[in-house]
């Protein structure tokens, strides 16, 4: 559990974890994200992150992939929709992300990279 | 009864109904033979990325049963094309023609950032994301056949 309380997400084959460290929180994807319609599973949490972030007054949110062998479109569609809900924030409330991807996986670099491109300045992108 | 001895193109076929949970099986197999067939692995997981992705297509939006998907590797060429076809409905096949149409009009990165933009505004359940991810990731040709009803969506992958 993280001290935020929220659920993590378990689906049939993918898992998506909360938890905290030392300086912001983590979240942790694996499996395969491939679903007709990601959106009602992982938008409101998302979400529930967000909205504990800003009220937490946390800076720093890494979302790890390393782990998450596929990811559709629809499921990066959900990644888009909470990443764009932090470039309009004024400076004071913005927070950032790192982006973990494994090099094994050859989607990660290509369409990771995408999402750092939505939000310059806001998105580090750590390959290993 | 008749076996081909010509072994210089590589072809697989599947024909099965408009059913989500095929997918995942046919992107697996996919990407697991195109490992062994094609040298370089960064192929195998583009291709069945894209595989996977024009699935999702032929399931959402067909309007009948057959789900159609052939992959022809022209080693001569050192091409290898993914073909998807299914039924659809008019409106479809008009939003297709022009999604496609657009994708191929610009520089791949740039239509996928763009998409990636009018995404996050988007509250149906659709992305509009696929067709431009598959473009973006493989740097491939993406056309489209019109049959009446039937579609016919070809990526070309240049494997040089
Ligand atoms: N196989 C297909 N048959 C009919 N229409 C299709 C097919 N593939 C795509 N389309 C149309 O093209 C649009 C764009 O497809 P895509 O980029 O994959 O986005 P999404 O799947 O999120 O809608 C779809 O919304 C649909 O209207
Ligand atoms: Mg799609």
């Amino acid at each position: 559990m993280n001290s935020f309380g929220i659920d993590n997400v378990i689906t049939e084959k993918a898992t998506v974890e909360l938890s905290d460290i030392s300086n912001g929180m983590k979240v942790t994807f694996s499996g395969d994200i491939d679903v007709q319609n990601p959106e009602p599973i992982f938008v409101p949490f998302f979400e529930q992150i967000h909205n504990k972030v800003l009220e937490n007054n946390i800076k720093y949110v890494e979302l790890d992939f390393s782990k998450l062998t596929f990811l559709n479109s629809s499921g990066i569609k959900t990644l888009i929709k909470w990443i764009t809900k932090v470039t309009p924030l004024p400076v004071e409330k913005k927070y950032r992300f790192k982006i973990v991807a494994n090099s094994e996986i050859t989607w990660q670099e290509t369409s990771l990279k995408m999402l750092s491109m939505l939000a310059p300045g806001l998105i580090e992108i750590q390959i290993k | 009864m008749e076996l081909f001895k010509n072994v210089e193109n590589g072809f697989i076929e599947m024909i099965f109904g408009p059913r989500w949970t095929y997918i995942a099986t046919v992107r697996t197999f996919l990407q697991n033979f195109l490992s062994i067939t094609l040298a370089d692995n960064k192929w195998a997981d583009v291709i069945s990325m894209a595989a996977s992705e024009l699935l999702e297509n032929a399931v959402k939006y067909a309007s009948d049963e057959g789900t159609k998907i052939s992959v022809e590797h022209k080693k001569d060429e050192n091409k290898l094309f993914l073909h998807v076809e299914n039924f659809s409905s008019k409106e479809n096949i008009k939003i297709l023609l022009s999604e496609v149409e657009q994708i191929n009009s610009g520089e791949p990165q740039e239509v996928y950032l763009m998409k990636m933009q009018e995404a996050a505004l988007r509250t149906d359940g659709g992305s509009q994301l696929g067709l431009a991810r598959i473009r973006y990731e493989s740097d491939a040709f993406i056309k489209v056949d019109v049959d009446n009803d039937l579609v016919k969506v070809t990526v070309v992958f240049d494997l040089k």
